[in-house]
């Protein structure tokens, strides 16, 4: 596994994670064991997102790093099959 | 992977119910020329594009369309709440509330279900393009109608700036056909499907490009 689909792989973890306990929360609202968790997901999704997009360009245009041009367009896009 | 962001993105605040523009809005989230149709069009196209800068603009505008989807069905939702009966009835809305009440229901004005019958992915880059560029122009054309038939300014503010979202994509799928006729032979830009053929008539622009 090479070190994109690596840190990628990081992101899709605490991304799943959050999307998991998310709907648990949406029919739970008020459960502090579920949103602790969340909470503590949240930080590390943060962190891998940052991590992968230092190196590899934006997940999401809006957030996205621009000062070396516009790198949105880059090949290659998710459904191409290259650790995207 | 699509994330939802918890806003419209131009705000929908209609003080006056009205079932009689519900039933026409409708046709722009479930109609031949709507916002549904749409999406489903751009976000099934991108996939054997062939260039970036396309790729990127059939997500975006396609993307976008899904929001657009969520500001129809927001108008129609508004226009509908707490009718009486008989404004069902003055409003026409009769045909639409015996079979949904009020839930939204992606369906023509005319009462036709949404059907992916009303576009095309055709794995062509430049017919998918010109299939863009005219579905801007009719759900532009369709926004000018409904902008004929309302006079409620709540309405009619959301759908302006929707009529223009339509303008401005069809210039960015403008952009689009751009990029794609500069990979092909200008003289001849039906040659070969760049999205199909490619391995059998290799294009020396394409490669200098990259």
């Amino acid at each position: 596994m090479n070190e994109r689909e690596t840190l990628l792989n990081r992101v899709r973890m605490h991304d799943l994670a959050l999307v998991d306990a998310g709907l648990f929360l949406d029919g739970h609202p008020h459960s502090s064991d579920a949103l602790s968790y969340f909470r503590r997901q949240q930080a590390a999704y943060k962190q891998a997102v940052q991590n992968y997009e230092a190196k590899y360009g934006p997940l999401m245009f809006k957030n996205g790093d621009f000062t070396n041009g516009w790198s949105w367009v880059n090949d290659p896009w998710p459904w191409e099959g290259a650790d995207n | 992977m699509w994330a939802y962001e918890k806003k419209l993105q131009y705000p929908v605040k209609i003080a006056n119910p009205n079932p009689a523009y519900a039933k026409i809005v409708i046709t722009q989230l479930g109609g031949p020329d709507g916002e549904l149709g749409a999406a489903t069009r751009y976000l099934n196209q991108r996939y054997t594009m062939p260039y970036k800068e396309a790729k990127a603009i059939l997500s975006d505008v396609g993307t976008e369309e899904l929001g657009h989807q969520e500001m129809i069905a927001a108008i129609v939702y508004q226009l509908t709440r707490n009718l009486t009966p008989e404004q069902i009835r003055e409003g026409g809305f009769d045909t639409y509330f015996v079979d949904h009440t009020t839930g939204i229901y992606p369906q023509s004005a005319s009462g036709v279900p949404f059907s992916a019958a009303t576009l095309q992915s055709t794995g062509d880059p430049l017919t998918d393009l010109f299939e863009n560029l005219a579905a801007e122009q009719k759900a532009r054309t369709t926004y000018d109608n409904l902008l004929r038939l309302i006079d409620d300014p709540d309405v009619r503010d959301p759908i302006k700036f929707l009529r223009e979202r339509e303008v401005v994509h069809f210039q960015r799928f403008g952009d689009a056909l751009r990029v794609v006729q500069e990979n092909l032979d200008a003289k001849n830009y039906y040659a070969y499907n760049p999205a199909f053929d490619v391995q059998s008539v290799p294009d020396p622009r394409r490669r200098a490009r990259i």
